[in-house]
């Protein structure tokens, strides 16, 4: 039977194995808003909202469009650390729900054929 | 000496080198299970980690194709620095959920996944199939790219002492030896001192070129005055090809199964994000570089279109050479750092391809000796396959990077979407990925590459992922249907 977020959660406490985490890739609102931020620095590094005939303009040494494709990457480079710093990539975390319920099936499968045999 | 002999020294040096640690790495394997060869034990901690994810994920086509292109397109290759990113970005996608499931359910290759994702419904052993033919196409291309970008550095760094052919063969075999003796411990061992040789390498090149040039801003004054077309914005096509190369590189590449072979080797998932927090600096410090090294070049040389214009850091180094004493030394050791970016990438794609053959496509799963075996004789068979067409020179890399990843990317939705979606069936990713692979295929042999920009692949993709949600979401997967 599918379990909900917060069972598995109950469930990983009540075993001890991860007190301090939470579900792995949910449950952070910093680690989704760095995402967002990422996505937007994304769309501004690609110059679609600029003139293609501009002349040209210098920052940093570099065309000013590509100084900021470069800004915006550097930005994303730091966001993207940080986000993966606070992502809990954890071996013996619950398996999702696309994962969880093969096993579950399996299990019922096997305890079918047990009966059965 | 002169600079050819020098070259010829230190390359031998360079493959006596790895045949010691391809040894070592052989003689600390646990045993000859599949899990200890091709994921070294799941025991590759931060440090060699994170170097051999940077030495397999830049290769010779960051070292030779990128500056090629950046040379002959100009400052819009910028983007490569964004492609680059976006694959530790979209990791977050699929890693913090497929890393447990590889613990707990022992995968070795991609297709374990899919497996296990779709298993027991219609249609999941031709998809598991499917997707194992996509992934052993594009590896055989990729293998294909790198033996090429072989040849050519083993040819300009000894002068053609050793001919092209020669070294497409010669430096073949060497892989094949190590990687075949000491499987993903010799492959990531010697990653980590490739990738360091090529840090170092190139960030050298790139301090010699600003220097002799009189700076970043010299430059592109000197190239908007030689080609002004390299400094100006991208019109609408030139945003939505940037856009497009993103997405086609950065979903790509996450699926790349030596890429998701090195998430199953990791020690730990801290481990792993430890090593993506590290990653993601990497393009800044290397895809950037290629970039302005390839910008750099306009003003100082003069090469054909096509794929004359890949040999644009080879002439740089030789340029660079002819300053004799420091700038000799400082160049081999480019050269020799970008064939270590190469043969690192060549190995870690040859070594997935065997255990891809033997377990997703010819189906044999387990944790036997015999299974090892036969992944390294089948993957020792196509390596000699490709060899012959690696004699060719007449694709750009950067071609056959667009070639591969068109061909990689329909295999998208059964991974990323396959592993947060509960409702999606194998039947419906595996008519969405004949879709979007018929799709690319078709328009890429009828000689069109793009749409307004946008590569067909992308779009093939587009077409992939409605195909999966309308056909899931009319019949759905038995476990979502259980779950409703």
């Amino acid at each position: 039977m599918h379990r909900t977020g917060v069972e598995c959660y109950t469930s990983r406490m009540s075993h001890g194995r991860r007190g301090r985490s939470k579900e792995p890739e949910r449950g952070s609102p910093l680690r989704a808003g760095l995402l967002g931020l990422i996505a937007v620095l994304y769309l501004f590094s690609v110059p679609w909202y600029r003139a293609d005939d501009q002349p040209l303009k210098l920052l940093f040494g570099l065309p000013d469009w590509v100084a900021v494709a470069v800004i915006c990457y550097g930005l994303v480079a730091i966001l993207n650390s940080l986000a993966w710093a606070r992502t809990v990539v954890d071996d013996a975390a619950p398996l999702p729900d696309t994962l969880r319920n093969r096993s579950d099936d399996a299990e019922a499968s096997a305890r079918a054929r047990e009966a059965q045999g | 000496m002169n600079f050819s002999e020098m070259g010829l020294a230190a390359l031998l040096v360079y493959v006596g080198v790895l045949l010691v640690v391809g040894e070592i790495a052989s003689r600390s394997r646990r045993d000859l299970s599949p899990k200890d060869h091709f994921l070294g034990g799941r025991e590759l901690g931060v440090f060699v980690l994170f170097l051999t994810l940077y030495a397999t994920a830049y290769s010779g086509n960051s070292l030779l194709g990128y500056p090629g292109k950046a040379y002959r397109v100009g400052f819009s290759f910028v983007m490569a620095t964004g492609f680059m990113m976006a694959i530790i970005v979209v990791f977050h996608v699929l890693v913090p959920r497929l890393r447990p499931a590889a613990v707990q359910r022992g995968y070795v290759t991609p297709g374990d996944f899919v497996r296990d994702r779709f298993s027991g419904e219609p249609g999941s052993r031709a998809l598991v199939a499917s997707v194992g033919i996509l992934m052993a196409l594009a590896l055989a291309n990729f293998i294909l790219a790198q033996l090429k970008a072989m040849g050519d550095v083993a040819s300009l760094v000894t002068g053609d002492l050793i001919p092209y052919s020669w070294g497409v063969v010669g430096l073949a075999a060497m892989i094949l030896f190590y990687e075949t003796r000491g499987g993903m411990r010799a492959v990531a061992w010697t990653d980590a001192a490739q990738g360091i040789l090529m840090g170092v390498g190139l960030v050298t090149l790139l301090v010699w070129l600003l220097d002799g040039s009189g700076g970043i801003e010299q430059i592109t004054l000197e190239v908007a005055r030689i080609r002004p077309d390299a400094v100006r914005v991208p019109d609408a096509a030139g945003c939505a090809n940037w856009f497009s190369t993103i997405a086609l590189l950065g979903l790509a590449s996450v699926i790349y199964p030596q890429a998701i072979q090195r998430v199953y080797a990791a020690k730990t998932g801290r481990a792993l994000s430890q090593s993506f927090a590290w990653m993601t600096f990497m393009p800044l410090a290397t895809t950037l570089v290629v970039t302005l090294i390839g910008i750099a070049a306009i003003p100082r040389v003069e090469l054909a279109a096509g794929v004359a214009s890949d040999g644009v850091m080879p002439v740089l180094l030789r340029e660079w050479a002819q300053d004799g004493g420091l700038g000799q030394a400082a160049a081999i050791l480019v050269f020799i750092g970008a064939l270590s970016a190469i043969m690192s990438t060549a190995d870690s794609c040859l070594l997935s391809l065997g255990s891809l053959i033997v377990r997703d496509l010819l189906g044999q799963r387990g944790e036997s000796a015999r299974q090892t075996r036969m992944g390294k004789m089948l993957a020792a068979a196509v390596l000699l396959a490709i060899i012959p067409l690696a004699l060719e020179r007449d694709l750009t890399l950067w071609r056959l990077i667009e070639l591969k990843m068109e061909l990689l990317i329909q295999c998208v939705p059964a991974f990323l979407l396959g592993i947060h979606w509960t409702r999606q069936s194998a039947m419906a990713t595996l008519l969405g990925l004949l879709a979007g692979t018929i799709f690319a295929v078709s328009l890429t042999l009828l000689g069109v590459t793009k749409w307004g920009g946008i590569h067909v692949g992308v779009i093939g993709l587009g077409l992939n992922f409605l195909v999966v949600v309308a056909v899931s979401t009319l019949t759905g997967s038995s476990t979502g249907r259980a779950r409703a």
